[in-house]
């Protein structure tokens, strides 16, 4: 709404005549008063009887428009990352004949905590049964198979926080106990009984008196048990170690230890590559490292509004290559991180920084780039190294297959630019 | 407004208007409320359709009184407002004057499927005129619109992503013209001849900005503006005769002509808009992106003439035509957006009845009565489609003994067209100028 404001100063000299033309005036002027208060009146009741009808389309104005405009990524780079598999959430145990990214093997590491003080003995009668909490339905493989287990003790030290899927672990020839997940009871818990050489220098440390002596020989001299899969198992099973229990059992009274550490490592078998496709793991045995400062570079000269990076998926290859009863976990989405990073395995597994999440949507997986790329472009602000992986999810094993970029040029990577196309630009 | 008002009476006067202020200043205060709520949820609001092309409709420069009865100031008879339209009027100026208009347009419009309303609220001109020597030489300070855009559309579109719809609406807004700051003289040559010339400084100023929402969460607000400014010197010339007792003792023809010289403007554009970046939202600078920041526009030439026939000091007619060569308009920088720019011929015929100049009481003795008619060809062809506007006029002269006086305009016209899916505008136009005169330089009497 617009006012005028201005003030106009009339000079105020008079003579006799005109101010008796004004004193007339004051008279006559009480009638012209009247009317345009009348005339007021009217004229705000015709503005206020305004009121709004239905709208007009105005289509014969040209008015800006969202244009769409694709950048195909001609360049991706493979890289290996040596993932950190120590003490993740779920950890997994089994193995798979998986027909489209292979054979896959797991076996789980764990070290029992022994107590810190001598107030408990395991006496002669006593007997350790480890209570292995599975999840219940989160399998990969063959869901109507079951998978039977081995039990080692492990003959080198290992460290779960820094367990990497390259950490060797040496294990001994003596079985120390195995079992069988259809053995799993109701509360989603496998006994498996601990014996062997094991169950006596377990007993052993456990009953000397002195602490630092127990703590110290355990350190040492024991290296915690291995979970190892039978090659007859045919799925991979993800166990809850920090709720799983070493259980020393009375005959009257059971007392239960947690787990110190643990860990595990996977084999994969190497398969041969798939033309156009690309077999991504959310263990990182292949992670997309992209040049999305020199893609910046190239975007077309335009107001773009939204800049997305579009990975799809051959998802019919994915669904169709199962058999009846066998499934695999959906890896819930792709990560990007974008940044310089010192450990680009604690980056990609543990840090919520710098990470762009790309959420699948039938079939393809688009990452929000618009932010990085004003960065770049508006504020001197180049992108750096940017990668791209299947998120870990907590140490369940994922996996997917995309389309490369020599795949046809609907399914090829690529940055879609959702910009306004302005009159002035045209 | 209310300034005006105050200093226009002396003590006594002012006194005794108080309920006339009060009323005016309700009538004033309201307006912008009003049409606030009016403008809220329109689809398509705030002035004609037709001002979104090139730099705007041309905006009417003249008095309440002329635009009262379709004629457009190039002559003057019975006329108390000398005006802008012709300088040579300025001349004959015994007073001091402060004028200025205001105006609400209320546009109900249609295409062959839809209708709606909207409506505009806008600023007139601004004179001050001064008599260097009385009715002799005059100069004139004048601030006044040349061209308007003032409109909002609100456009709904869509586009897919991947298998789904995202919707979104564009706000396109747009707001500004052409304006001139003049200062000139009007000189009367003889007692039948005067001639006027008012230089002045052109200056172009146009904000289009465009706000983007999307139904998608994925997408964020987004906003541009586009502006454009430029100044440049323009001028026009006025001639004007005035003859008494042609036909009949007491009666008087006025005839006039103006010119307005073409000019040529550089004008600068800038593009902005907001981007969310790491620290959060700046404010960037698109104008790389523009094809060109700068460019040349060429106003086209424009003369006016008419004449008017008093056969008394109570009854005029007047009869007027102006021409803009739109055709010869050029913008490097404004697109016309499909339209093609055509010369444009008004014409103007109109009478007025002053009753008041004669001694008689009564209600309806007190006002000047106005009507006319006013035909526009329009500066537009869109889609092969003249944008036409045929105007009614009439108006009420309110007036004092003094040289003051408050001119409300009515106009009722047809524009456009529902041709080729354009759009009809019906257009209720209620002006409204107030002319302030005073004798500014006072002899004293001798004693």
């Amino acid at each position: 709404m617009c006012q005028l404001n201005f003030r106009i100063t009339i000079n105020q000299s008079r003579n006799r005549n005109y101010k008796e033309d004004c004193h007339h005036m004051f008279v006559t002027n009480k009638a012209a008063s009247k009317r345009w208060l009348t005339f007021s009146v009217l004229a705000l009741l015709s503005i206020t009887a305004c009121e709004e009808t239905n709208t007009v389309g105005v289509d014969f104005i040209q008015e800006s428009a969202i244009q769409v405009d694709t950048v195909f990524i001609d360049q991706i780079d493979l890289i290996e990352i040596d993932p950190y598999l120590g003490q993740l959430s779920y950890s997994a145990l089994g193995s798979f004949q998986d027909p489209l990214f292979g054979e896959i093997s797991s076996t789980l590491y764990f070290k029992p905590s022994i107590n810190a003080s001598s107030t408990d003995t395991v006496l002669e009668y006593m007997r350790f049964e480890m209570r292995l909490h599975l999840m219940e339905d989160e399998i990969y493989g063959d869901t109507s198979s079951t998978a039977e287990f081995d039990v080692y003790r492990i003959q080198n030290s290992w460290h779960g926080p820094s367990f990497r899927q390259s950490t060797e672990v040496n294990l001994g020839i003596e079985r120390i106990g195995g079992f069988s997940d259809a053995d799993i009871d109701t509360n989603g818990n496998v006994h498996v009984a601990l014996g062997g050489s094991w169950d006596a220098f377990y007993r052993e440390v456990f009953n000397i008196e002195d602490d630092s002596t127990r703590l110290t020989r355990y350190a040492e001299e024991d290296f915690g048990l291995a979970i190892v899969p039978k090659n007859t198992s045919n799925r991979i099973r993800f166990a809850t170690i920090s709720t799983s229990r070493l259980l020393v059992i009375g005959q009257e009274d059971t007392s239960s230890y947690g787990m110190q550490d643990w860990a595990y490592n996977i084999e994969r078998e190497v398969v041969d590559p798939i033309p156009n496709r690309l077999l991504l793991h959310n263990t990182f045995e292949q992670v997309l490292k992209l040049d999305l400062k020199s893609l910046g570079e190239q975007l077309p000269n335009t107001n773009f509004v939204r800049a997305e990076l579009v990975l799809e998926e051959d998802t019919t290859r994915a669904n169709t290559s199962l058999s009846e009863h066998e499934q695999r976990l959906n890896v819930p989405g792709f990560r990007m991180s974008e940044g310089d990073f010192i450990d680009l395995a604690y980056q990609f597994g543990f840090s919520d920084n710098n990470i762009i999440n790309g959420y699948p949507a039938k079939g393809r997986f688009r990452f929000d780039v618009t932010r990085l790329l004003n960065d770049q472009i508006y504020n001197n602000n180049p992108i750096k190294n940017s990668y791209i992986y299947p998120y870990v999810n907590a140490g369940y094993i994922g996996s997917n297959i995309l389309y490369s970029n020599d795949a046809p040029p609907d399914k090829r990577p690529r940055l879609i630019i959702h910009s306004i196309q302005s009159e002035e630009l045209k | 407004m209310l300034d005006i008002l105050l200093n226009s009476c002396t003590l006594p006067r002012a006194a005794s208007n108080k309920t006339a202020l009060l009323a005016l200043l309700i009538f004033l205060l309201s307006s912008p409320l009003l049409l606030a709520q009016i403008q809220s949820s329109n689809l398509y609001s705030s002035g004609s359709i037709y001002s979104a092309y090139g730099i705007g409709y041309p905006v009417e420069m003249e008095t309440g009184s002329a635009k009262s009865h379709g004629i457009f100031g190039v002559t003057s008879v019975n006329q108390e407002v000398a005006g802008l339209t012709n300088p040579a009027f300025w001349s004959q100026t015994y007073y001091a004057q402060g004028a200025s208009g205001i105006g609400l347009h209320s546009i109900q419009l249609k295409n062959t499927s839809s209708s709606g309303e909207s409506a505009l609220f806008e600023k007139g001109y601004l004179q001050l005129l001064f008599p260097l020597k009385s009715s002799e030489l005059g100069v004139s300070v004048g601030l006044y619109p040349v061209t308007r855009s003032n409109l909002k559309i609100i456009n709904e579109e869509q586009f897919l992503s991947y298998g789904d719809t995202v919707r979104y609406n564009s706000e396109l807004q747009q707001m500004g013209g052409l304006n001139k700051f003049e200062i000139g003289f009007g000189w009367k040559l003889n007692d039948q001849i005067s001639i006027g010339y008012a230089p002045s400084v052109a200056f172009f100023s146009m904000e289009k900005s465009e706000a983007f929402s999307f139904s998608s969460s994925l997408y964020s607000q987004q906003k541009q503006k586009l502006t454009l400014s430029g100044a440049a010197f323009s001028q026009r010339l006025g001639v004007a005769g005035s003859f008494r007792n042609v036909f009949k003792t007491q009666d008087k023809i006025s005839v006039g002509a103006t010119i307005n010289v073409p000019f040529s403007m550089t004008l600068r554009q800038d593009f902005t808009t907001e981007k969310e970046i790491e620290s959060g939202s700046k404010t960037v600078d698109l104008s790389n992106i523009l094809t060109s920041k700068k460019g040349e526009m060429s106003l086209p030439l424009e003369y006016a003439a008419g004449i008017g026939y008093a056969p008394h000091t109570r009854f005029n007619v007047s009869i007027e035509g102006q021409y803009q060569q739109w055709s010869d308009y050029s913008n490097d920088l404004v697109d016309n957006d499909g339209a093609v720019m055509a010369d444009r011929m008004r014409i103007g015929l109109g009478a007025q009845f002053h009753p008041y100049k004669k001694a008689q009481s009564g209600f309806f003795s007190s006002f000047k009565y106005s009507a006319g008619l006013s035909y526009d060809s329009g500066h537009l062809t869109i889609q092969e489609e003249e944008i036409r506007t045929l105007w009614l006029h009439t108006g009420l002269g309110i007036l004092s003994r003094s040289p003051s006086s408050i001119d409300v305009s009515v106009r009722y016209g047809f524009r456009g067209t529902t041709e080729s899916n354009l759009i009809e505008e019906n257009i209720w136009a209620i002006g409204l100028s107030v002319n302030l005169a005073e004798i500014m330089f006072l002899r004293p009497k001798l004693q």
